[in-house]
């Protein structure tokens, strides 16, 4: 049977999974006493859901918060370290999650297996249709009508699913990373009240990513992209009953985390939507493949402006300067969902967005829309890069590493003359990312905590978790022969040769800055000074926090092994000319005319040494301990850098202020004017012309009802008075 | 069948205030179940015949008998008891059973004079099923003025403290402007020199109206006047900017059900009327103020989601969110209306959408009136910051509340997300400004509604609420009918849409003819 022609099955299998669940495994669940817990964790805030040993959970469900425990502790010594005790029970609320000890309930566990065997089987149908569409590359299925929502007037309305190169690729990205983000999840969530929850909403964004993707129209792909929004809303807000981190903690906190998050989405997609609506009642047709044709009968500046309002939607999607601001915010939520959500897939659909409209911005639209990408990503990517110099939140890094990274894709997208060079780096970062997502939520689980100035020497205890992010730090760092490698560089040569010395001078900055950070990232959590293999492996700076770092269990650290070895693989395969087979695949096979992957000439020689540079400016500050880092930090110049760098250029604040001063103060204008101008109107002239004041004296006596005739008779004779006046007319 | 619609919940408050207490609620409940039913089967009955939805020159179901016929001064007066529905109204005929039917169910713990209370809802029911039911612009204005006496009283009686107020200013403010689409309905009367007042004669010739008004010293165009004096009712009543302001202050006195009755219902009505008579009757005039309306309904979107944005009462707030989102209605209204070469299609789609949003948005703010009833029927407040990690302790509730908020919001697979789009998938060929200035309270709407939710359901439970429950089945009930509505709607609109083309192709062909003369 044709893989291809049963592609809808793919989002049909979590979607069917959810509603199991949904109406059968969840209910059951608190029918068969689920309640206890549930009561409990209500009145503690976050009871039972302590992070760090085994012993505390033998408090039972309706244990003490985390705050509690923290003063239970032996008062240590220094101002400094008080400090830090405090923080690492502020950070556990943060990394809060089911503990050790946490058992899962049997229909909890049937819950999550429901859900790993719908996301397995719609990995594998994946890959077989990716298969399908490797062997035969010209290959253009029609489009997969599902239903009509309706056709007036000749406008049509239908849910159509599109599969072609891109779709395929795309949808073995999402399912894979999405199964593997499932089986993750059985250790990581173990034992958390909201365990069936979890996986309702990951299978509930899985199946929203995936009508993102297999949209052929406008209208289906912008009903995927709300929905993975909504998604993302619940999955960050997760844990909502948590109390807040006090002030200064850079550990995000999910309520007002989850309300930014979609609130900074929808202004970018309310410039979508107006790209949508330009295309729209220019070409009357939501259909991709219509609009490549129709867009090129349509005046030039339209198309422009729509597409860079569509671009829009892509900034707020994938988290681009200026609508950034959410994605680090983000992390409040599960480290899986981090991982799956705001790393490999969701952030990813900006990229994915233009890809698809590739065509219309190569030719309908003047040059502009793609070079606004290209400076936006470029700008983007060092931007980011530079804050994630500062921080010292582990899965912080990462979301600035994400922002730059997708800041690299558009990037690739504007500088080449095909969509594969941006998409290779979506599909390769997708694997290293979320591996790295993943391996530091394997840190956090093992030690409870998210701040990297309390780790270090941790490879030792957790061996596997750090080889693994050691082949993704190589490989985001652009190291050959790891995937990243093969990705980025062409994005940054090809910047070079086609003049775009602006954006190739950000994006091989940031290769270095990129390198540098992740480096300073892995040497603090798993190695330091005096460590085995020059600080690499293990240093005397031991973990400093409560917990016994130990190694994550299988269902945790398998995912970590295979994400490690899609890495390597892809990287290795890149030397088989993996690159030009990937970009002629999404060119519909033809040959393309240029050189995709990298040679071996200065470019990539420049490439490849400043990440090494990189590394090793990294190596000497954490590896060799060398005091370089602080004496700068210290200094006149590199103080006040290291403060803005630190409090992310204070953008933040500067939207609150803005939000505060613009939108507040216009919409306290709004209700002041209809309470005091408004009704001061009605208020004064009710009085004065209908005595309504002593009308309303006399309702006071109670007697209400006795008016219902009354108005009656004043309706009546308002009927007699204007019946009488326009009769008087004629 | 009609009749049966529009009487039954009259014959059913006589009877309720006749019989023991005891029973009240169950014959309440009863009986509207059945008019929710007979509704149900209008609709089906048609799918049944096969004949299509009807439209104003062909209504289903009609009915039409004489009533009064009288001369008065030379003045040709006649009343015909004329009922009838097309596609315009059956939504709203049905949307009405259905949530009077749930107020009934919402209402079931009130002990005040139940007896009375529940015979005014039911008089309320038979008043707007009237004037979405009518086919005489007479028949239509009496009933109109019939369902405000209920509504008065259930406010006054029923609301909350500064109830009084309310009441008087929900009256004063429809009787003053229904007072000017009476003189309309009586200039356009006599100026068509129609010798009844059924819809058929207005729809069809709506061409006659043409020229001008001698006023003062100057003249106004005629049809502008007719369009203005209808309209000025049916403004107060959706509300529209500027005289939108008893609203917020009605839904915050009125009790739950009535507020899910004025939000989901009654402001529909002015909706309705718009579409129905303004834009059916007087098209010429509505194409020469349509401009003019794109910029009230930018202005109603926006102001409404500003002033929502900084409300402390719950109820509030959603009575300022129903009049950002009858702004949508607006902009689809103006877009059908507004002169301009596009496509006719798009006229259609905006209108389509108008009226879909009508259906969606009395759903959905039903369903948000009916989430706060539940809340507030235990905690006894209604303001925001009162609360605090409520969701601990009432997911069932607070997981309905969040489906209505995104519901509201305009998230896809849910009702409201389809009228929005297809509003503004209209408008924005006729009218684009005003459909970018709306668009944009998508972004505020998703503001204020989360930063609700997250301030009263998120965060560490405030231990002063330790106490409260979940919602109970009877509270639960209307919220999973309505949220089953909502998604239906949302994921498979095209059997209501099928069913409201008809009548809105039929409207614009007349309107395009005339503007085309």
């Amino acid at each position: 049977m044709d893989p291809v022609k049963l592609v809808w099955l793919i989002p049909a299998l979590p979607l069917a999974a959810l509603v199991i669940i949904f109406c059968v495994t969840r209910p059951l669940e608190t029918l068969l006493g689920g309640s206890h817990a549930h009561a409990a964790a209500a009145v503690g805030g976050h009871g039972g859901h302590e992070p760090g040993e085994p012993a505390e959970t033998a408090h039972g469900a309706g244990a003490q918060s985390a705050h509690a425990q923290s003063q239970e502790r032996p008062v240590e010594q220094t101002p400094d370290q008080i400090q830090a005790s405090q923080e690492q029970a502020e950070d556990g609320h943060g990394a809060g999650h089911g503990g050790h000890g946490g058992s899962t309930s049997g229909m909890g566990l049937l819950s999550s297996v429901i859900g790993i065997v719908a996301m397995g089987l719609a990995a594998a149908l994946s890959i077989a249709v990716l298969i399908q569409f490797i062997r035969d590359q010209g290959m253009t299925p029609p489009d997969t009508h599902l239903y009509n929502w309706f056709t007036i007037g000749g406008l049509k309305y239908s849910i159509d699913f599109h599969v072609d190169n891109l779709t395929a690729i795309m949808l073995v990205v999402v399912t894979g990373v999405s199964f593997l983000v499932h089986l993750y999840s059985v250790g990581y969530m173990a034992g958390d009240q909201g365990y069936a929850r979890f996986f309702m909403e990951l299978l509930l964004f899985t199946v929203s990513m995936l009508i993102l993707v297999l949209a052929a129209n406008f209208l289906v792909l912008f009903i995927g992209w709300e929905l993975v929004g909504l998604s993302s809303y619940l999955l960050i807000g997760f844990w909502f009953y948590h109390a807040p981190p006090p002030a200064g903690s850079e550990v995000p906190y999910p309520p007002p985390a989850s309300l930014k998050a979609f609130v900074t989405t929808r202004l970018g997609d309310f410039g979508f939507l107006i790209g949508i609506l330009i295309l729209w009642v220019n070409t009357q047709t939501f259909n991709f493949v219509a609009l490549n044709t129709a867009t090129k009968h349509v005046n030039q500046a339209t198309i422009t402006a729509a597409m860079i309002l569509v671009f829009c939607g892509a900034v707020g999607k994938s988290a681009q300067f200026p609508l950034h601001v959410w994605l680090p915010d983000a992390m409040a939520g599960p480290t899986p969902v981090s991982a799956l959500i705001h790393a490999a897939t969701m952030v990813a659909a900006g990229v994915y967005l233009v890809a698809r409209l590739f065509p219309i911005y190569a030719a309908a639209a003047g040059p502009q829309s793609l070079a606004v990408v290209g400076y936006v990503g470029a700008f983007t990517a060092l931007f980011a890069a530079t804050i994630a110099l500062t921080q010292n939140d582990i899965k912080g890094v990462l979301a600035y590493s994400t922002i730059s990274q997708l800041g690299y894709m558009f990037a690739g997208l504007s500088v080449a003359d095909t969509n594969a060079v941006g998409i290779f780096h979506l599909f390769t970062h997708a694997f290293f990312k979320a591996l790295l997502f993943l391996g530091s939520g394997s840190v956090i689980h093992a030690v409870a905590n998210q701040d990297m100035r309390k780790m270090g020497g941790l490879a030792k205890f957790m061996p596997i978790t750090a080889l693994t992010f050691l082949i993704a730090t190589l490989s985001i760092s652009g190291v050959p022969p790891f995937s990243g490698f093969w990705s980025k560089d062409p994005i940054i040569g090809l910047a070079y040769d086609h003049h775009n010395y602006w954006i190739y001078g950000m994006t091989l900055f940031t290769a270095f800055l990129t390198a540098f950070y992740m480096f300073r990232l892995y040497l603090m959590t798993f190695g330091g000074r005096g460590g085995a293999y020059l600080g690499f492996w293990g240093g005397r700076r031991q973990y400093r926090g409560d917990g016994h770092p130990h190694e994550s269990p299988w269902v945790m650290w398998l995912p970590l092994v295979v994400l490690a070895t899609v890495t390597v693989v892809i990287g290795l395969a890149g030397f088989a000319g993996l690159n030009e087979g990937f970009a002629k695949f999404l060119n519909g096979g033809a040959s393309v005319a240029y050189h995709p992957g990298p040679a071996l000439d200065t470019l990539t020689v420049i490439g490849v040494a400043v990440a090494i540079f990189g590394i090793v400016v990294a190596w000497t500050a954490y590896g060799l301990g060398a005091g370089w880092v602080r004496a700068l930090v210290a200094s006149p110049i590199g103080k006040p850098i290291y403060t803005l760098l630190y409090h992310r250029y204070y953008l933040d604040e500067l939207y609150t202020f803005l939000i505060r001063i613009v939108i507040f103060g216009l919409s306290n204008g709004a209700a002041l004017f209809d309470r005091y101008v408004i009704d001061g109107i009605v208020n004064g002239s009710a009085r004065s012309v209908l005595g309504i004041g002593k009308i309303t004296r006399r309702t006071q006596t109670g007697v209400l009802q006795n008016y219902g005739a009354a108005i009656f008779g004043g309706a009546m004779i308002i009927l007699l008075v204007f019946f009488v006046a326009v009769g008087a007319i004629h | 069948m009609l009749t049966a619609i529009v009487f039954l919940p009259l014959l059913a408050g006589v009877i309720v205030l006749l019989a023991p207490e005891r029973f009240t609620r169950w014959i309440a409940a009863g009986f509207t179940l059945v008019v929710f039913l007979l509704s149900m089967w209008l609709y089906f009955g048609l799918l049944g015949k096969g004949s299509g939805f009807g439209d104003v020159m062909h209504p289903q179901w009609s009915i039409d008998v004489p009533w009064i016929n009288t001369n008065l001064g030379g003045f040709h007066f006649q009343v015909r008891y004329a009922l009838g529905t097309d596609g315009l109204s059956m939504p709203m005929i049905i949307l009405n059973g259905l949530l009077s039917f749930l107020a009934v169910i919402g209402s079931w713990r009130i002990e005040k004079r139940i007896k009375f209370y529940m015979a005014m809802l039911l008089f309320l029911e038979m008043g707007v099923m009237g004037v979405f039911a009518s086919f005489d612009l007479f028949l239509f204005i009496l009933f109109w003025e019939v369902e405000l006496i209920p509504m008065f009283l259930l406010i006054g009686i029923w609301g909350g403290a500064r109830r009084k107020y309310a009441a008087w200013k929900f009256l004063i403010y429809t009787l003053v402007g229904s007072s000017f689409t009476l003189a309309g309905i009586f200039l356009i009367y006599v100026e068509t020199g129609a010798t009844d007042a059924r819809y058929q004669h207005f729809a069809g010739a709506a061409s006659t109206l043409i020229g001008q008004l001698p006023l003062g010293a100057g003249s106004i165009s005629l049809p502008l006047a007719v369009f203005l004096l209808l309209f000025a009712g049916f403004a107060v009543k959706i509300p529209m900017w500027p005289v939108h302001t008893w609203l917020p202050d009605a839904h915050t006195e009125a009790p739950t059900a009535v507020s899910v009755l004025l939000a989901g219902v009654l402001l529909k009505m002015g909706a309705y009327g718009l579409i129905r008579i303004c834009l059916g009757f007087a098209p010429h005039g509505a194409q020469q103020f349509a401009p003019v309306l794109g910029v009230l309904a930018a202005i109603n979107v926006l102001w409404g989601a500003g002033a929502s944005l900084v409300q402390r009462d719950m109820k509030k707030m959603i009575a300022y969110s129903s009049v950002s989102h009858m702004g949508y209605v607006l902009l689809g209204v103006a877009a059908a209306a507004a002169a301009g070469t596009a496509a006719s299609g798009f006229r259609e789609v905006a209108l389509t959408g108008a009226t879909l949003q009508m259906f969606s948005h009395g759903a959905i703010t039903g369903m948000l009136f009916f989430c706060v009833g539940v809340i507030y029927d235990k905690a006894h407040t209604r303001e925001i910051d009162a609360f605090g990690g409520v969701a601990s302790r009432m997911p069932v509730e607070s997981t309905l509340y969040l489906a209505a908020c995104f519901a509201s919001l305009g998230l896809p697979a849910l009702a409201g997300f389809v009228a929005e789009y297809l509003v503004f998938t209209g408008s924005f060929a006729l009218l684009p400004g005003p459909t970018i200035a709306a668009a944009f309270g998508v972004v505020l709407t998703a503001g204020y509604l989360l930063w609700m939710f997250r301030r009263a359901f998120y965060g560490p439970l405030n231990l002063k609420w330790n106490w409260l429950t979940d919602a109970t089945v009877r509270e639960a009930f209307p919220l999973v009918a309505l949220v089953v509505v909502i998604l239906f709607v949302g994921i498979y609109p095209g059997p209501i849409v099928d069913l409201i083309r008809p009548s809105i192709h039929q409207m614009l062909t007349v309107a395009h003819a005339v503007s085309a003369r």
